[in-house]
């Protein structure tokens, strides 16, 4: 029994040079390591425009506004946006909400789904106001958007026009900051 | 009776350090930030409900507003500060369809043919003026028009929120801007790192798109 252990013993693998690598791998990932809440995923159909600003985004709402479609915190609207061509470009499309979706202005749908964010939002601040809470201090009715940069200015206010009606009235762009 | 071994001297195991390490790693690669993100906030204009005259500020608000078309971006509301008592010129044939002219001469496809620089400098003098008048000038409002790209949008609060910062300008106070030398022709600053960031307008509104405050 003894014997047969010891032929079985074999060479030991020295990890020493891959724990190097890793350690330095390690040092990078941490460097370019995010710690903000808020997220995004760029695609074909979402590049954020690129601005200075350096105020820091906080959560909120997020309203996301892409080429093809309209999204209300990661859950798509039921319809497609429709594409038509950008008078000034020839041969760029540019997107606007399907004349079947439209009502007195307002999305009918977004509208519906950010309501219900606002009575959500409404309901506790009601809570904390009971508690004590000054109103002017919850900080609710803001919103993030997160618009393609070729998105026409009608559609984007067509979307705040409707968010202002939901009792949405701070807006927060999402933009991308240059590298230095 | 057990025979003492000898000591043997085994090396240092980093499995469990590897271990460790091979974990952290896809999460720290998922949480990688390939860019940086930052917000540009803005306010919608709330509508009073029942009509009541919003308070009279000391200082009179300037109602400086932007337009911006194929054609150019077009300052309205400080022609006073622009042209003077004498008012603007009257429309000629053949004139620039926009104040300020897209650089190209002719219809502007991008963000590079605005002429961003210029859209710059008169604002800065804009609001020269409205401080030296005592007129509230915190306020843009924003009126682009239906077909006007997200992006241009974006490039125009940046220039008007802070000039300074676009053109990384080194601009301690507004003054700076016109500087004069001796035969009094203005100096240009340009091209030197920014130090001081400089708000020209931070409250961007946009027009046509009104809150309505609800009933609580």
């Amino acid at each position: 029994m003894k014997r047969k252990a010891r032929k079985e013993q074999s060479a030991e693998l020295n990890i020493t040079s891959m724990m190097d690598m890793m350690t330095i791998i390690l040092v990078f990932l941490l460097k370019s390591f995010s710690a903000s809440e808020v997220n995004v995923v760029p695609s074909q159909n979402l590049q954020l425009p690129n601005s200075s600003s350096r105020i820091s985004p906080e959560v909120a709402v997020t309203v996301i506004v892409r080429k093809d479609q309209i999204l209300v915190d990661d859950q798509p609207l039921g319809f497609t946006l429709a594409a038509y061509e950008d008078p000034l470009r020839p041969g760029q499309v540019l997107s606007s909400v399907p004349d079947d979706q439209k009502e007195a202005s307002a999305i009918n749908e977004l509208f519906a789904r950010l309501k219900e964010f606002a009575a959500a939002d409404e309901a506790i601040a009601k809570k904390l106001e009971a508690k004590g809470a000054k109103r002017k201090d919850l900080g609710s009715g803001k919103i993030l958007l997160q618009i393609d940069k070729d998105i026409p200015f009608s559609l984007v206010k067509e979307v705040m026009f409707t968010a202002g009606q939901a009792k949405f009235n701070k807006f927060d762009f999402v933009v991308v900051r240059p590298a230095e | 009776m057990l025979k003492r071994r000898t000591i043997k001297e085994d090396p240092l195991d980093l499995v469990p350090i590897m271990n460790l390490v091979t974990i952290l790693i896809p999460f720290l690669l998922a949480a990688i930030k390939s860019f940086e993100l930052s917000v540009i906030d803005t306010t919608l204009p709330a509508i009073s409900p029942d009509g009541a005259p919003a308070k009279v500020d000391e200082n009179p608000p300037l109602s400086l507003k932007l337009n911006i078309n194929q054609f150019g971006i077009n300052i309205i509301g400080a022609n006073k500060y622009i042209y003077g008592e004498a008012g603007p010129p009257p429309a000629t044939e053949g004139a620039a369809k926009a104040m300020i002219p897209c650089k190209s001469s002719g219809l502007c496809r991008g963000v590079k043919d605005y002429d961003w620089p210029k859209l710059r400098k008169d604002l800065t003098m804009i609001k020269k003026k409205a401080i030296e008048d005592k007129r509230d000038s915190d306020n843009v409002i924003f009126m682009p028009e239906r077909n006007i790209r997200y992006e241009l949008i974006i490039a125009m609060m940046d220039t008007s929120r802070n000039g300074a910062q676009l053109l990384e300008l080194d601009i301690k106070t507004i003054d700076e801007v016109f500087k004069k030398d001796k035969n009094g022709k203005e100096i240009v600053v340009e091209n030197q790192k920014v130090k001081v960031p400089r708000k020209l307008f931070p409250n961007v509104v946009m027009a046509g798109a009104a809150t309505v405050p609800g009933k609580k």
